[in-house]
């Protein structure tokens, strides 16, 4: 309990005393909020300057990225049109090359025939699961002095490795003379140009 | 603000009791509340500057309650209309001094009458100068110290003896507080521990003596006043209530002025007590070193006498405290350490 003799100062001393003590505190109190504030600014500000460069980092790995997928889709289409371009020529190019051909054929032809007509077809054929298998079909039209120089024919190019399935169509008389006209379907073995080389 | 200042004081030690005295300046501490003991006490001439700066700086703490000199206080009796205000009250003083109109007052009822159906109170007041105060307060400041409050030694010296008051009926008892300081004297009374009576006097100087003796080698005399109760004491079974010394018998003589002035103390607080007869004279002050002229002046009006020594209640205080010069340090530190518990 506060007894009148207690303090004989002024109230008004008091009273101005106690403001000087709030403004004190309150000059403190703005002072640590405003270095608080400070900081923590100050740290926001470091942490966002760590995310711009990161940020930074990032893009210019993005961008690098960017670059490189887009090379990789472009590589990926040159290969692409590549193949295609390679299954394209590989369509026109020959298996066994033609002179190699056209030289056993004349090579194995007998004495005093000689031939007509040579035609080459390629066929294609799919299979049941989709892969293509080419086939190359000759069909020679000559004409031969008697049936066993055609037959000696057939057995020569029968017996080359470039050919395979040889078979007569047809064998006839020609008119006004005594030789005979005929037509031999052959196929070319497509194996053989490597296993002439493996011979080699 | 008001937890601020609580939560404040609870962590902070005591007060640092400043007690200005004529030549001395005398500065206290205790620590503890419930059982205080002795942080320091020191003695500072009044017009040493650095050394009260030096000797603050020995204390725990920068808060001070300061006590001016009974010299720089103004006491006085009135007795007015229940309803006055405090500027008729300032009129009804400057009509006996007017260094009352400058003067920070503090006024406490004694006691309320009502004669012929006007009600009338009999105020204490007792006021202070604030220029005084406020250079006070700057020399206690430029010193680097921070004073809280300013109080009276007719406060303080009483507060010193507020545990002697704690039990039961113990405001029955009515005691009579001289307290010495220099040239002038400060008499009290108390009603337990409830200042009813002061009244400023001068005391004419004739060697005081600057260190105090106990003497315990006798009893003290016990001289009744005429109608006092004689067994108020008897429950305690001592004569010697703790902290107080009894004085004994001499040859002594004494100023008459003074003792006379002593008895118009006791007139006056007989017309407003009529009822109740001062039971104990307590000395205190540099002055109650000297044994002799108390016992003197216990003896001249008839009433036990006894000198205080605070240091009974203070745990260590006996080595660096003792005797009745160190009675308003001692009730300040026992008093504002209260406050801040």
């Amino acid at each position: 309990m506060k007894h009148p003799f207690d303090d004989f100062l002024p109230p008004d001393f008091h009273s101005a005393r106690e403001d000087t003590r709030v403004i004190r505190i309150g000059i403190v109190l703005v002072a640590v909020v405003s270095i608080a504030t400070a900081a923590a600014f100050a740290t926001t500000l470091t942490g966002w300057r760590g995310l711009l460069q990161n940020r930074g980092s990032v893009s210019a790995r993005w961008d690098d990225a960017t670059t490189r997928v887009h090379a990789l889709v472009n590589a990926q289409k040159s290969m692409s049109d590549a193949i295609k371009t390679a299954a394209r020529l590989e369509y026109f190019t020959d298996g066994v090359p033609r002179s190699l051909l056209l030289w056993e054929l004349t090579q194995f032809l007998p004495e005093r025939s000689e031939l007509d007509d040579i035609r080459l077809e390629t066929r294609e054929q799919i299979s049941e699961d989709g892969s293509i298998h080419r086939k190359e079909l000759i069909n020679i039209l000559g004409v031969a002095p008697n049936d066993a120089s055609i037959s000696a024919y057939i057995e020569s190019i029968n017996s080359s490795t470039h050919f395979q399935n040889v078979s007569l169509v047809y064998a006839q008389q020609e008119e006004g003379t005594t030789n005979r006209n005929f037509s031999v379907q052959l196929e070319v073995n497509s194996l053989s140009l490597f296993a002439m080389v493996g011979d080699q | 603000m008001g937890s601020l200042q609580w939560l404040t004081r609870r962590i902070s030690s005591p007060p640092i009791a400043v007690v200005y005295g004529n030549e001395m300046i005398r500065l206290m501490q205790t620590r503890g509340h419930a059982s205080p003991s002795i942080q320091g006490a020191v003695e500072v001439s009044l017009d040493d500057i650095g050394g009260i700066e030096e000797a603050l700086r020995m204390f725990k703490g920068k808060r001070c309650v300061v006590c001016l000199s009974t010299s720089d206080i103004l006491v006085q009796h009135i007795r007015v209309g229940i309803d006055e205000d405090e500027t008729s009250i300032r009129e009804r003083l400057l009509q006996h001094d007017n260094r009352w109109g400058n003067a920070e007052l503090r006024k406490l009822c004694v006691k309320t009458t009502n004669t012929s159906g006007v009600s009338k109170q009999e105020l204490l007041c007792v006021g202070v100068d604030r220029l005084i105060s406020q250079n006070i307060n700057e020399n206690i400041e430029g010193a680097g110290a921070e004073v809280v409050a300013i109080t009276v030694p007719l406060y303080a010296s009483i507060r010193a003896f507020d545990k002697l008051y704690r039990r039961d009926g113990d405001d029955k008892m009515t005691s009579m507080l001289i307290d010495m300081e220099g040239a002038d004297s400060m008499v009290m009374i108390a009603h337990g521990a409830n200042c009813v009576f002061a009244h400023r006097t001068e005391l004419e100087q004739h060697g005081v003596k600057s260190e105090w003796t106990p003497e315990t080698d006798s009893f003290p005399q016990v001289i009744p006043m005429p109608g006092a109760p004689s067994n108020e004491f008897d429950r305690r079974e001592e004569n010697e209530p703790r902290g107080l010394c009894g004085v004994y018998t001499t040859d002594s003589t004494i100023d008459t002025s003074f003792t006379g002035e002593l008895e118009r103390c006791l007139r006056h607080h007989n017309s407003l007590f009529p009822d109740r007869a001062v039971d104990r004279i307590i000395f205190t002050g540099t002055g109650a070193n000297d044994a002799e002229r108390c016992s003197a002046i216990a003896a001249s009006v008839g009433i036990e006498g006894f000198i205080a020594d605070p240091s009974a209640w203070i745990d260590g205080a006996a080595e660096l405290a003792a005797g009745p010069a160190w009675t308003t340090a001692a009730g300040m530190c026992l008093r504002y350490s209260e406050v801040a518990a």
